[in-house]
C-alpha cells in the first residue's frame, strides 16, 4: 500500500432520499496521520456522509474507500481497524460497561483491555455501571474509550463535543492527541463546535447544503481569511484585487468586510487606492469563517 | 509554557517555534535540557501532534534542537544564536506586521514605541521570574 | 463464528429476565391443581393441562416478541449501528440474534413444559398426545415459524414507510396467488397433492422468511427504512419465484395428457367414436384427470371436472354430459353443474348450461338435444340449445337409486329402486313423464327378492332385465314399462339384454363349469374355457357377435367372441377386456364392431374387432 495515499478516500459521493439530495457529490481525502474536521451544521448532510464513510449506507452515487478498500463491500473487515464514536451512544443501555467491553474483546483483533482499563479510570467511571446509568459525557468517554481500545488506524468522531462540558471536552481531545502522537492514527472529527477543534484540524471541509463548499489546509484557510473593520461606507475591495466574502454594516456608518485572498501587499494597495487611513484587519478563528462561509445558523 | 491563540493569524507551528525560542532566549530553557516530548507539548497544548512535530522539525534544522536517538529532543549545548542576517528578517517582519497593526489603528510612532517597551520588559520580568 | 457467538450469547445476557418469567409461570400449573375443579379432573390432569397450554401460549408469545423486537427494535431505536460499527458481517448479526431467539423460545417453553411432563408422567401423554414428541415438535416449529413471520412483519411495520402499502398488496396477491395456484388441484379432486402443495409452499415461504433477513442487513444496514425495503426487495421476488415454480408445477401436473395416465377408467359412448376416460397421471403425485378421446382420431379434450364424478353420452354419440362441482371446497353441498361437450361440432370444448344436477340423476336425449335432470324433489327437463325448462314436475325424495332416460324426446322414463318403509324390502317402480303434458305417472312396480343387483334396457325401452343379486341368481326380464314378467332366468352370474330384445347369460353349471346361454330365435349354450374364473357379457358386435369378458385369475383376462348363431366361440384374445360402459346409462350399448377395450400392457386402445387393428389411446 502506497503511504502516500490517502487513507480515506470519498470519491464523488451522493446520498439521495427519494427527491431529497443529502449528500451532493462530495469528494475529499485524508492523508495518513491527519486530521480532517469536517463541519457542518445539522442537517447539512453530515450524518449521511457519516454512515457512508462507515459502511452504513450504501451512497446512491459514487464510493467511499478505507485503506483503498472500498468501505460497502468491505465494512466487515475494515470495522477492525475503524475506532468511531458516534453521535449517539449505540450501546444497548441495560449493558454494563465491563460487559460492553468483553463484547468488544471478543469481537475485535487487536483489542487492548489495558488500555481501556487505563482510560476509564482516568475518566473516573466505575466499570459496573450500565450505560443508561451514565451521563452523556460520560457515555462519550466510555465510547472513545471503547475506540481507541480497538487500536485503531482511523478514528471517527462524530460530534465529539456535543454535550459535553469544558472539562470533559478537554479530556476527551488530550486523548485523541495522545493515541495521534503514539500511533500516528488518521482522524476524522466531524463538528459544529469549531473551537474545539481548531488547533489540531490539519484540513478542514465544509459540508453546506449537502455539498462540500470547502475542502483546504486550516493553516492556509486561516491565512488567506481576514476580518477587515473601517469607519467609512463600503469602499470597493477589489480595488486590492480583495475578495469579499461578505461585507456589512459595521457600528454607525461603518463597513465589516470577511476577505477570502487576504495578503499584506493587496492589502496596502487596497488601502492606498482608497485612501483609507484607518482600518482594523483581524485574523479569524475557523468558527468565524465558518459562520463566514456557511452563513448563520 | 507558551499559550497557542487560534485567533493569531501565524500558524500553529510558527507560534510553537517561536514560543520555544522565547523561552530558550529568556532561559526557561536552558542548553541541555530535555524538551517536552511532541505527546506531552501536543496534548498539554491540545494541538495536534504533527504541528508539535513540524515546530519541533525546524528547530532541528535550525540547530537549536539537537535529537539524540532513544533518549528524545533536547535544546542544543550551544544554542546556535539565530544567524544574524536571518534574526534581523525575523525580526524586521515582525516589526513590519506590529508597525502595520500601529497603523492600521492610528496609533503614532511615540504610542507605538511605548507599548512595545513595555511589552519587552513584561515578557523579560515574566521569564525571569520562572526561571 | 466468534462474532455470531458473541452476538448470541449478548442477546442471551440482555434477555434473561424471559427465563425468570418462564419459571414464575412454570408455577402456575402447580398452583392450579389447588383449584376446586382440579378434584374432578385429578392433579396429574390438571398439571398436564394448563401445564401444556400454558408452555404453548408462552413459546408463541416469546416468539412473537422477540420476533418483533430483536432486530427491529434496535432498528427503531437506532441502534443497529452498534453491531454495523464493529467488524461483524450481517449474516453473525443475524445467526446470533436469531439463533439466541431461537434458543430462548426453546428453553421458555421447556420451562414451563418439562416440569408438568416429569410430574404428571403417563397422565401428559393421555392429555395431550401418545407422541409427546410430537407435541413438542409441533408446538415448537409454529412458535418458531411464528419467530421469523412476525421479524418480518415488524420490520415492515415499523419504517413506516409507503412501501408498506406495497408490501400489503403484495401478501394479498401472493395469497390469491396461492389460491389460483392450487384451485386447478382442487378442481380435480387431488386435495393430497393439493396439501402437499400449501405446506411446500408455507415451508418455502418460511425458509426465504429465514435467510431473506440476511440480506436485509446486508442492504440495509443501521437504516431501518432501507432495510424495509431490501427485505421487501428479497422476500417479494423470492416468493414469487416460488409461487411461479408452484404455478410452473400444478400447469405441468394439470397438463397429464392421456398418455400420462397410468391408472385409469373409461366408459364408451353408445354409438359413435368418443369415450370419456381418466385416471392417476405418472410422477403427479396422485393427480386424477379426465379426458373425451376420440378413438377414431386420438383427439382427446381435457375436462375440467374431477376425475369420473358421472358422466354419459346422447345415444347418437354426438353430445356428452358431465358434471362439475360448482364450489370443490364445499362440493357436498354446493351442488355440480352440468356441463355438456358437442363432439359433432368443430370446435370441441365444454359448454355451461346453469343447470345444477347430482351424480347419477341425470339423462340426455337420444339425440343430446335435451337434459332431464332429477334434482332435490324435483323432475325437469330442460332444452339445452336454449337453457329452458321444458317440464317440470314435484317428485318427491328417493331413498335409494335412481336411473332415468328419454324413451322419446317427449318422455323420460325414471326408475326408482326405493327402499320400503317398516323394512319391507325393495320395490323398483317405473315411472313416466310426459314432457308436453307435463304429468308424472307410475306405470309399473315390482317387489324385488336381492338388495343389490343391475338393471338393462333394451334400447327402446320396451325390455327390461332385472338382476337382484350381484353375485349370481335368477334374472327377470320384464316388460320396461310395465313391470309384466316375461321370461325367467336361472344361474345366472351375469346377465344382459341385447339389442333385439333376447337375453344372453353366463351361467354356472353343477360341475363348477361357465356357460354362455343366449336366448334368441335358438337358445344356445356356449361352454366357456375351464380357466375362465368369471366372465360378463360385455356387448355385441355389429356383425351378431358376442363380446364376453373373461377375467383368469387377479390379473388375467381374455376377450371371448361368440357367434350365437353357430353356438360356439369363434375367436379368443388374450389380455383384453372392454371397457365398461357409463353407469349412467342402463340401456343397452348400440351393436358395433370397434369397440374400446384395455390390452395386455393395461393401456387404453381402441379395437377393431372384426380386423383385430388396435390403437393406443391412453397409457404409454
Amino acid at each position: 500500500m502506497n503511504p502516500e495515499a490517502p487513507v480515506l478516500r470519498i470519491d464523488n459521493i451522493s446520498v439521495r432520499y427519494g427527491a431529497r439530495t443529502a449528500v451532493d457529490s462530495v469528494s475529499l481525502d485524508v492523508p495518513r496521520g491527519a486530521v480532517y474536521a469536517l463541519l457542518g451544521r445539522n442537517g447539512a448532510g453530515k450524518s449521511s456522509l457519516v454512515r457512508g464513510v462507515l459502511g452504513q449506507l450504501k451512497p446512491s452515487s459514487g464510493h467511499v474507500e478505507i485503506f483503498g478498500r472500498d468501505i460497502w463491500n468491505e465494512r466487515t473487515s475494515l470495522m477492525d481497524r475503524i475506532g468511531v464514536v458516534p453521535e449517539d451512544a449505540d450501546v444497548p443501555p441495560e449493558m454494563r460497561v465491563a460487559a460492553v467491553a468483553d463484547f468488544h474483546a471478543s469481537i475485535y483483533s487487536r483489542w487492548q483491555q489495558s488500555a481501556f482499563d487505563e482510560r476509564i479510570r482516568r475518566f473516573a467511571i466505575d466499570p459496573r455501571r450500565r450505560m443508561r446509568e451514565l451521563s452523556k459525557g460520560q457515555k462519550k468517554q466510555v465510547m472513545l474509550a471503547l475506540a481507541l481500545a480497538i487500536s485503531p488506524d482511523v478514528l471517527l468522531l462524530d460530534d465529539p463535543t456535543l454535550g459535553l462540558d469544558v472539562v470533559a471536552r478537554k479530556s476527551l481531545f488530550e486523548e485523541v492527541i495522545g493515541e495521534m502522537a503514539d500511533r500516528g492514527i488518521t482522524v476524522l472529527i466531524t463538528t459544529h463546535d469549531l473551537a474545539a477543534v481548531e488547533a489540531i484540524a490539519d484540513r478542514v471541509g465544509i459540508l453546506k447544503d449537502g455539498r462540500l463548499v470547502l475542502d483546504e489546509e486550516a493553516e492556509t484557510l486561516k491565512s488567506r481569511f481576514r476580518r477587515i473593520r473601517f469607519a467609512s461606507q463600503a469602499l470597493a475591495l477589489n480595488n486590492g484585487a480583495l475578495v469579499a466574502a461578505s461585507v456589512r454594516q459595521w457600528g454607525s456608518g461603518g463597513t465589516e468586510a470577511v476577505v477570502s485572498n487576504y495578503d499584506d501587499v493587496a492589502f496596502e494597495r487596497f488601502r492606498n487606492a482608497t485612501n483609507l487611513t484607518s482600518a482594523d484587519v483581524a485574523p479569524m478563528s475557523l468558527e468565524e469563517i465558518f459562520i463566514a462561509v456557511a452563513g448563520e445558523a | 509554557m507558551f499559550d497557542i491563540s487560534s485567533a493569531e493569524a501565524s500558524p500553529i507551528w510558527r507560534q510553537i517555534e517561536e514560543g520555544m525560542r522565547r523561552m530558550i532566549s529568556l532561559g526557561a530553557l536552558a542548553p541541555g535540557d530535555v524538551v517536552p516530548s511532541v505527546r506531552e507539548l501536543a496534548t498539554s497544548l491540545r494541538v495536534n501532534p504533527n504541528t508539535v512535530a513540524r515546530a519541533y522539525q525546524r528547530l532541528t534544522d535550525q540547530g537549536v534542537f539537537t535529537v539524540r536517538r532513544g533518549e528524545g529532543t533536547f535544546v542544543a549545548d550551544a544554542p546556535a544564536q539565530m544567524k544574524k542576517t536571518q534574526r534581523n528578517e525575523t525580526l524586521r517582519d515582525a516589526a513590519n506586521r506590529y508597525a502595520g497593526t500601529a497603523l492600521a489603528v492610528g496609533a503614532s510612532f511615540e504610542e507605538a514605541a511605548g507599548e512595545l517597551e513595555t511589552a519587552f520588559e513584561k515578557l523579560t520580568r515574566e521569564h525571569r521570574r520562572k526561571a | 463464528m466468534n462474532a455470531t457467538l458473541s452476538i448470541a450469547r449478548r442477546e442471551l445476557r440482555e434477555k434473561t429476565h424471559l427465563f425468570g418469567a418462564a419459571a414464575a409461570l412454570a408455577v402456575l400449573p402447580f398452583l392450579a391443581t389447588l383449584l376446586p375443579i382440579s378434584r374432578s379432573w385429578g392433579s396429574g390432569t390438571m398439571v398436564a393441562t394448563v401445564g401444556g397450554i400454558l408452555a404453548v401460549a408462552v413459546a408463541l408469545a416469546v416468539a412473537i416478541i422477540l420476533g418483533a423486537s430483536t432486530i427491529g427494535r434496535d432498528l427503531s431505536d437506532g441502534r443497529l449501528s452498534f453491531y454495523f460499527s464493529k467488524p461483524v458481517s450481517p449474516a453473525a448479526i443475524w445467526i446470533g440474534k436469531a439463533g439466541a431467539a431461537v434458543l430462548l423460545i426453546v428453553t421458555t417453553f421447556a420451562i414451563v413444559a418439562v416440569p408438568t411432563m416429569l410430574v404428571a408422567g403417563l397422565t401428559w401423554k393421555q392429555a395431550w398426545s401418545d407422541d409427546a414428541f410430537g407435541f413438542f415438535f409441533g408446538s415448537l416449529s409454529a412458535a418458531l415459524a411464528l419467530f421469523f413471520v412476525s421479524h418480518v412483519i415488524s420490520t415492515m411495520v415499523r419504517s413506516r414507510s409507503a412501501l408498506l402499502a406495497l408490501d400489503l398488496l403484495l401478501a394479498l396477491a401472493s395469497i390469491a396467488a396461492s389460491v389460483l395456484i392450487v384451485r386447478p388441484l382442487i378442481e380435480a379432486f387431488a386435495m393430497g397433492l393439493a396439501g402437499s402443495l400449501i405446506i411446500a409452499v408455507a415451508v418455502a415461504v418460511l425458509l426465504i422468511f429465514m435467510v431473506a433477513p440476511v440480506r436485509q442487513l446486508s442492504d440495509g444496514r443501521a437504516d431501518l427504512r432501507r432495510n424495509h425495503a431490501a427485505l421487501s426487495r428479497i422476500v417479494w421476488p423470492a416468493v414469487a419465484v416460488v409461487l411461479l415454480a408452484s404455478a410452473a408445477y400444478v400447469t405441468w401436473v394439470v397438463s397429464a395428457s392421456p398418455t400420462d395416465l397410468k391408472k385409469w377408467y373409461a366408459r364408451t359412448a353408445p354409438a359413435g367414436d368418443w369415450l370419456y376416460a381418466g385416471g392417476e397421471a405418472r410422477g403427479r403425485g396422485g393427480y386424477e384427470a379426465t379426458f373425451l378421446i376420440n378413438a377414431a382420431t386420438g383427439q382427446s379434450v381435457r375436462l375440467s371436472g374431477p376425475p369420473f364424478w358421472g358422466a354419459t353420452f346422447s345415444r347418437d354419440g354426438r353430445m356428452a354430459a358431465y358434471l362439475k362441482p360448482i364450489d370443490m371446497m364445499n362440493w357436498s353441498r354446493s351442488g355440480a353443474e352440468l356441463k355438456v361437450v358437442d363432439l359433432a361440432g368443430t370446435d370441441v370444448r365444454e359448454q355451461a348450461t346453469g343447470i345444477t344436477a347430482t351424480p347419477g340423476s341425470f339423462a340426455l336425449s337420444d339425440d343430446g338435444s335435451r337434459v332431464a335432470v332429477k334434482n332435490d324433489e324435483n323432475l325437469a327437463v330442460y332444452d339445452l340449445a336454449t337453457k329452458r325448462s321444458l317440464a317440470a314436475v314435484r317428485f318427491g325424495l328417493v331413498r335409494g337409486d335412481l336411473a332415468l332416460f328419454f324413451v322419446t324426446p317427449q318422455i323420460v322414463r325414471v326408475l326408482v329402486r326405493d327402499r320400503e318403509p317398516h323394512n319391507a324390502g325393495l320395490t323398483l317402480k317405473v315411472y313416466e313423464l310426459d314432457v308436453a303434458k307435463r304429468t308424472l305417472t307410475q306405470t309399473g312396480q315390482l317387489a324385488l327378492a336381492g338388495s343389490n343387483g343391475w338393471l338393462r334396457v333394451t334400447p327402446g325401452g320396451a325390455k327390461m332385465l332385472v338382476a337382484t343379486n350381484m353375485q349370481g341368481g335368477e334374472a327377470i326380464i320384464v316388460d320396461g314399462r310395465t313391470c309384466a314378467e316375461l321370461q325367467r332366468i336361472p344361474n345366472a352370474m351375469h346377465a344382459t339384454l341385447l339389442a333385439d330384445g333376447t337375453a344372453a347369460s353366463v351361467v354356472k353349471t353343477a360341475d363348477g363349469s361357465l356357460h354362455l346361454q343366449t336366448f334368441g330365435a335358438a337358445s344356445r349354450d356356449v361352454p366357456l374355457p375351464r380357466d375362465v374364473q368369471s366372465a360378463y357379457v360385455s356387448r355385441e358386435t355389429a356383425d351378431g357377435k358376442v363380446l364376453v369378458n373373461g377375467r383368469l385369475g387377479p390379473n388375467g383376462s381374455r376377450v371371448l367372441i361368440v357367434d350365437p348363431a353357430q353356438g360356439k366361440i369363434v375367436r379368443s384374445e388374450e389380455g383384453m377386456r372392454i371397457a365398461a360402459y357409463p353407469w349412467e346409462d342402463i340401456r343397452v350399448a348400440i351393436p358395433s364392431n370397434r369397440v374400446t377395450a384395455y390390452d395386455g400392457d393395461g393401456k387404453l386402445v381402441a379395437w377393431d374387432v372384426t380386423t383385430n387393428a388396435k390403437r393406443v389411446l391412453a397409457g404409454s
